[in-house]
């Protein structure tokens, strides 16, 4: 079974500082393996017999993110990294995956993917890639019932209710949560992730159309990003006088 | 110009959160033609008549051959719909089912597509997305080069309101053959979840690690009862199991606008705040006076919250 899982190095926006003028400060931030990410790792590791890759886009940092995921599974790390990838939106992203999937990985049965990145927060990534790699997708899972040389059968919430699915190879599947069997990485598997060879490749080797990657094939672009605005002012009551307030 | 709005059905009958979007987009867009677009099941009947009242021209009803539950391939349907009719502006609800069809008709159609926006504008004739990104520390407003420009909207964004019109809806059935993904549904139960709970309540309690432990929650839930209210919590909260996840209010939860919001034993991360902040009346209980959640609150109370549940819970029950 050859499985491909995608995974993304985010900034941890539970660290994010402020600069004077009311910008996100973006140096000395810590990067982090996407939360929702290391489900579609365990995933991947439930699956017996499962030849494993994983792939990012990103800076040449982002194999810190590739080597994160190897202490979980993986005996193959491939890191997307151009600077003509860079500024892409999900289409621009999904795009690059699709033509890195299409034309270089070439053979897969399993896609998994996080639902959402925790930074952006967009979950639209997947669902793209797997509507450009014309293979059905199955969002919001959260546990694999079980899996066999022909099908797989898994379990989604979605806010309409749970859903038990059914499919066939190749698929890709998007997870929320993972039901299953946790795991926390030990000494000799951060050992064993700096052993594995990372290969790192640009959109050349991909063969992608170079309008329709990075900034350029992003339609989507920022017009401005500001500060949350609060205008609430507190008025300080005692315990007692809170009856009074709900009403 | 043409906004097309996904209409979602559920039971039969078009889901509230689907009138609040199309009053959205005739509030932003008093001269644009507002559209809706349902995907029916053959044998379905539904009634589209208060659409009109709330603010839509013309109803899009796409008439497909399969089972009413199976929802996730709608996106092929509607990008159909979408190339034949070409709308500046095709906008869903940001809930599961809007977000996952959203992209799969933005990739169809190579445009872009902005996800779970808290405004909409219309400047120039082009969309302005706003949305919380970065837990939510930071707002971004988007702008797509291409068309449909595409969003999806945060439930609660907006809510419906009724538009004097002197036209009536006008409805245009159509169908188009889309080769469906090999995809099964085995099972499928119904669970709301709090989401629409949660959503249509008035007065919500929600509580934090302040609480300590899941009795803290068992007594918020007991005067949420008593009050009429309902119990929610926090990303934390629902993490050390003291709270169901779908009872999780914020970036990763959901968004609630209630009347009065009730924050017990909350600190005021940033993705907590962005679930609950336009709510009408915000009142916080907390023991440290410098906690975040008092800059956003608009009555603060400095004491122990579980101190002040059971002191809650003596005064209802009298």
């Amino acid at each position: 079974m050859k499985i491909l899982v995608c995974i993304k190095q985010i900034p941890d926006t539970s660290d994010v500082r402020w600069t004077k003028d009311n910008n996100i400060l973006r140096e000395g931030v810590i990067s982090i393996l996407n939360p929702s990410d290391i489900y579609a790792l365990l995933a991947a590791k439930s699956i017996e017999n499962a030849d494993v890759t994983v792939l990012t886009m990103g800076p040449s940092a982002s194999k810190n993110a590739i080597k994160r995921a190897f202490c979980y599974v993986g005996n193959r790390g491939i890191l997307l990294s151009d600077k003509r990838f860079s500024g892409a939106d999900t289409l621009a992203t999904a795009k690059t995956l699709y033509w890195t999937i299409k034309n270089y990985i070439k053979e897969f049965d399993i896609i998994l993917t996080g639902q959402f990145a925790q930074d952006g927060d967009t979950g639209q990534t997947p669902y793209s890639l797997a509507n450009l790699l014309n293979i059905p997708n199955i969002g919001y899972v959260n546990k694999i019932n079980y899996i066999n040389e022909n099908e797989i059968s898994v379990t989604s919430v979605k806010d309409s209710g749970i859903y038990q699915y059914k499919g066939k190879f190749p698929i890709l599947l998007s997870f929320s949560k993972f039901d299953g069997k946790d795991y926390i990485p030990l000494a000799k598997d951060y050992i064993r992730a700096q052993e594995i060879k990372i290969e790192t490749i640009n959109a050349d080797v991909i063969g992608a159309n170079l309008d329709e990657i990075g900034i350029k094939g992003s339609p989507t672009y920022v017009y401005k990003a500001f500060k949350p605005q609060n205008n609430r002012v507190c008025k300080f009551i005692e315990p007692c006088e809170l009856i009074g307030e709900i009403k | 110009m043409e906004i097309l709005v996904y209409i979602q059905i559920k039971n039969g009958e078009i889901e509230d959160f689907s009138y609040d979007l199309i009053s959205y987009a005739r509030e932003i867009s008093l001269n644009a033609k507002i559209s809706g677009v349902v995907v029916l099941p053959y044998d379905s009947s539904v009634n589209f008549e208060l659409l009109n009242k709330f603010g839509a021209d013309k109803l899009y009803i796409i008439r497909t051959d399969k089972k009413e539950f199976d929802k996730t391939q709608n996106g092929g349907y509607i990008t159909e719909l979408v190339k034949k009719i070409n709308p500046e502006i095709f906008i869903l609800n940001s809930t599961t089912e809007g977000r996952e069809i959203a992209p799969i008709v933005a990739s169809s159609l190579n445009t872009g597509l902005t996800a779970d926006c808290t405004k909409l504008e219309i400047k120039d004739n082009k969309l302005v997305s706003t949305r919380p990104t970065y837990g939510g520390k930071l707002m971004a407003s988007i702008l797509c080069k291409k068309t449909p420009q595409m969003a999806t909207v945060r439930i609660n964004t907006f809510k419906k309101k009724e538009f004097e019109k002197n036209n009536s809806l006008e409805i245009e059935e159509t169908h188009f053959d889309i080769k469906e993904k090999e995809l099964e549904i085995t099972d499928f139960k119904e669970e709301t979840g709090c989401f629409f709970e949660l959503e249509n309540a008035r007065i919500i309690l929600a509580g934090g690690m302040g609480l300590k432990n899941k009795e803290g929650f068992e007594k918020l839930k007991h005067l949420a009862s008593l009050m009429g209210a309902k119990a929610a919590g926090t990303r934390k909260a629902v993490e050390n199991g003291f709270i169901e996840k779908k009872y999780q209010i914020g970036q990763t939860g959901t968004t609630v606008t209630p009347d009065i919001y009730l924050a017990f034993g909350i600190s005021g991360a940033i993705h907590h705040i962005v679930g609950m902040e336009n709510s009408k009346k915000i009142i916080a209980i907390n023991t440290d006076k410098n906690a975040p959640i008092f800059n956003h609150s608009d009555i603060g109370v400095v004491a122990d919250a579980n101190g002040v549940i059971d002191f809650l819970i003596e005064k209802y029950k009298n």
